[in-house]
């Protein structure tokens, strides 16, 4: 399967590019909107001013005598000017400057005499604080009037600041949610793009070497993947051709093999039964095995093109049986089979299997003495050979399924201590388990157990 | 006893024909398959060792192409290929006998005089093995001058292991073959009968013993002092 290095995932540096991208998005976003309401807020403030002088001019009236204007303020608006204190000021001067009418807290002195052209007019108060204002010119009867208004900057500013802290306030209300919503969709929509990324991962992990067809499907995919799946669908090929090949040789070597050796046996037995062709064909004989042994070995090197089928345990443990037999009555030996009734169905490879029961059928054929008998078991997916020799000693008896490994005991006869290194391998690759337990009174048992998860028994 | 050998290999040809011809058979060594069917159909031949590797074509081939033409000679196979698969293959494709390389010359003439053993055509055979001599028409087991005695069961049993002899008859072959599906409730039956015709054949020195592999099946052999 494929892994994922931490950071290293394509998914996830999109995924935080687009979350950093969101963020910047937003904050500027904001910042923007901040400085926007903040400079309305300003021309509010300062609309306010004008506003204010424009309310007030609406109440500058003829007065009852000639060149006299009169102020009608309602009391609304006078008390607002007495409440408000010095924050919120207006005066009425005539040409002249000549001040007629103002608030009751109004910092006359500070008013401008002569307002500036556009209006506008700024002063810091005697108290420190800053004000700002508006003139504006009214004409009246012919006389010119300058209705004067001004308003602590404190006063606009803190006004802001609520309009802000509102603003805030709403921001997050509404943002977050917003956000979280943002986050979940570009989430989902990226895990959404790579689906077809990950199927195709799966897709890839799933096909395996011993499978028929050795390739990943190519449709369904987006078209930036294709490539890659090509090249992997390439080399796939390639190794199932070179381990094909491997395979191939692996068989042509032991035909090669094996048709000298029988020349070379056949011959040998020609020459008639001598203590000295005896000897040689025991040494013809050890020679067949361990090549037997050695290509027993490569096959299982090549564990992953082993073909996994469903197959009959049952069967094969008769067969093998059947087929050593011969070798127990040459030696009068006894061999007891029990549990081959009935078929027990196991996934693996027949011939794998039935080399691994004959290398231990074989060794207690070779390593416990003569006359006693030896008796293989079925019971559920588990076989037992029992042999009636010394026991192993504890120990010996991990040591003896490594390659090479040879009890002292066995230096004189025949054999490399390849055969149990096989039945472990093989068991190892069938997802069993190879092992020796000691025997009740003398003896050995040696269990292949193919795991009670991988099998189930079929009714016969 | 002519047997014809096909084996492509000629330094192992040359060894088998050599000790087949010691063990007393007429040996017709051949190369290949279009060989060895060219021989098969000029000639009827006792039996054929057959390698299964064969330059121009596969073994089963040959083996394939004699059964089709309604040739029922004994066939043996030689082959280097050890697979089980291979082994039932060729059992099935319709070989008497099937031998892994490397073989030991008395292993192959034992198991070449088993499959002359077996009959497949003639009709009035008698099979014979030491001083058994079985009539299969007749279906009287004569030991020398004097007859067995067997009853129908001991007689259908001693045909089926006569007929295989040197190989394993497993106990389910002989219970399918002696017992219909209700009988098969007693499960010692086999061996009791196994037990009662293995007494009657010592006590006439027939010269045979049925050998049991205990859970699996059994097997008649001539013993080797006759
Ligand atoms: N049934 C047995 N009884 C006693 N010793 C055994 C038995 N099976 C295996 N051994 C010991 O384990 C060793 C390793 O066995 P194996 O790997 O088959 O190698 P080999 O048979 O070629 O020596 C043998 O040499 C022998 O000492
Ligand atoms: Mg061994």
């Amino acid at each position: 399967m494929l892994k994922t290095v931490a950071g290293n995932s394509l998914q996830g540096r999109l995924l935080r590019r687009i979350f950093a991208i969101c963020i910047i998005a937003i904050a500027v976003t904001f910042l923007t909107v901040y400085t926007q309401m903040d400079r309305s807020l300003d021309m509010l403030r300062d609309r306010t001013v004008e506003e204010q002088a424009r309310d007030l001019s609406a109440y500058l009236v003829p007065g009852r005598s000639v060149n006299k204007a009169a102020f009608a303020l309602p009391d609304r608006i006078r008390l607002f000017y007495a409440k408000a204190g010095p924050a919120y000021q207006y005066l009425v001067r005539d040409k002249g400057g000549q001040i007629l009418f103002r608030s009751p807290y109004a910092y006359a002195s500070y008013f401008p005499a002569v307002p500036a052209q556009d209006g506008k007019f700024n002063f810091v108060g005697p108290s420190g604080y800053a004000f700002k204002g508006y003139a504006l010119r009214e004409t009246l009867g012919g006389n010119d009037y300058d209705i004067e208004v001004a308003q602590t900057t404190r006063a606009a500013g803190m006004m802001s600041d609520q309009i802000s802290d509102s603003f805030m306030r709403h921001l997050v209300w509404i943002g977050l949610p917003f956000c979280l919503a943002l986050l979940y969709i570009i989430m989902s929509t990226v895990r959404r793009s790579f689906g077809p990324l990950a199927a195709a991962a799966r897709e890839v992990g799933r096909v395996s070497i011993t499978a028929p067809e050795l390739q990943v499907r190519e449709e369904e995919l987006p078209d930036e993947i294709v490539p890659f799946i090509k090249a992997i669908n390439f080399s796939f090929r390639r190794l199932a051709k070179s381990l094909r090949e491997q395979k191939e040789l692996t068989a042509n070597l032991a035909h090669e093999l094996r048709t000298p050796l029988s020349v070379l046996k056949t011959n040998i037995e020609m020459q008639g039964k001598t203590p000295q062709s005896a000897k040689i064909l025991r040494d013809v004989d050890a020679m067949i095995k361990l090549v037997n042994q050695m290509l027993d070995m490569t096959r299982l090197e090549y564990a992953d093109t082993i073909e996994m089928k469903d197959v009959d345990l049952s069967s094969i443990l008769s067969q093998v049986c059947q087929d050593l037999w011969p070798l127990f009555l040459k030696a009068h030996r006894e061999l007891r089979v029990s549990g081959v009734d009935a078929p027990v169905t196991v996934r693996g490879d027949q011939d794998l299997i039935y080399r691994a029961i004959r290398n231990v059928l074989d060794n207690a054929l070779e390593h416990s003495p003569a006359k006693t008998p030896v008796e293989v078991s079925l019971s559920g997916c588990a076989i037992r050979v029992r042999d009636h020799g010394a026991t192993i000693p504890e120990g010996l008896r991990e040591k003896i399924f490594d390659r090479l490994q040879r009890a002292p005991s066995a230096a004189s006869r025949a054999g490399a201590g390849l055969g149990l290194s096989i039945v472990a391998r093989t068991m190892e690759i069938h997802g069993g388990r190879a092992g020796l337990e000691p025997a009740a009174g003398e003896g050995n048992v040696f269990l292949l157990d193919f795991g009670t998860a991988q099998g189930r028994k079929a009714a016969a | 006893m002519r047997i014809l050998l096909v084996e492509d290999n000629r330094r192992l040809s040359e060894a088998v024909q050599e000790s087949l011809m010691k063990a007393g058979f007429e040996v017709d060594p051949v190369h290949d398959g279009d060989g060895a069917l060219a021989a098969a159909s000029g000639q009827q031949y006792d039996a054929v060792v057959l390698d299964l590797g064969l330059p121009d074509m596969d073994g089963i081939e040959v083996l394939k192409k004699l059964r089709a033409r309604r040739d029922t000679v004994p066939v043996l196979i030689l082959t280097a290929r050890d697979a089980l698969s291979d082994r039932v293959d060729g059992l099935n494709k319709g070989a008497d006998d099937y031998l892994v390389k490397p073989f030991e010359t008395e292993e192959l003439v034992a198991r070449l005089k088993a499959v002359l053993r077996r009959p497949a055509r003639a009709l009035d055979a008698v099979l014979t093995l030491n001083n058994l001599s079985f009539d299969t028409i007749s279906r009287e087991a004569v030991v020398g001058a004097s007859r067995l005695g067997l009853s129908r069961r001991e007689t259908d049993l001693l045909e089926q292991l006569i007929r295989a002899s040197d190989k394993i008859v497993t106990k389910k072959a002989i219970e399918s073959r002696l017992y219909s599906y209700e009988e098969k409730g007693s499960v010692n039956s086999v061996e009791v009968l196994v037990h009662r015709l293995r007494k009657k054949l010592l006590a006439q020195e027939a010269g045979i013993e049925i050998h049991t592999l205990r859970g699996i099946g059994y097997m008649m052999t001539g013993s080797k002092e006759c």
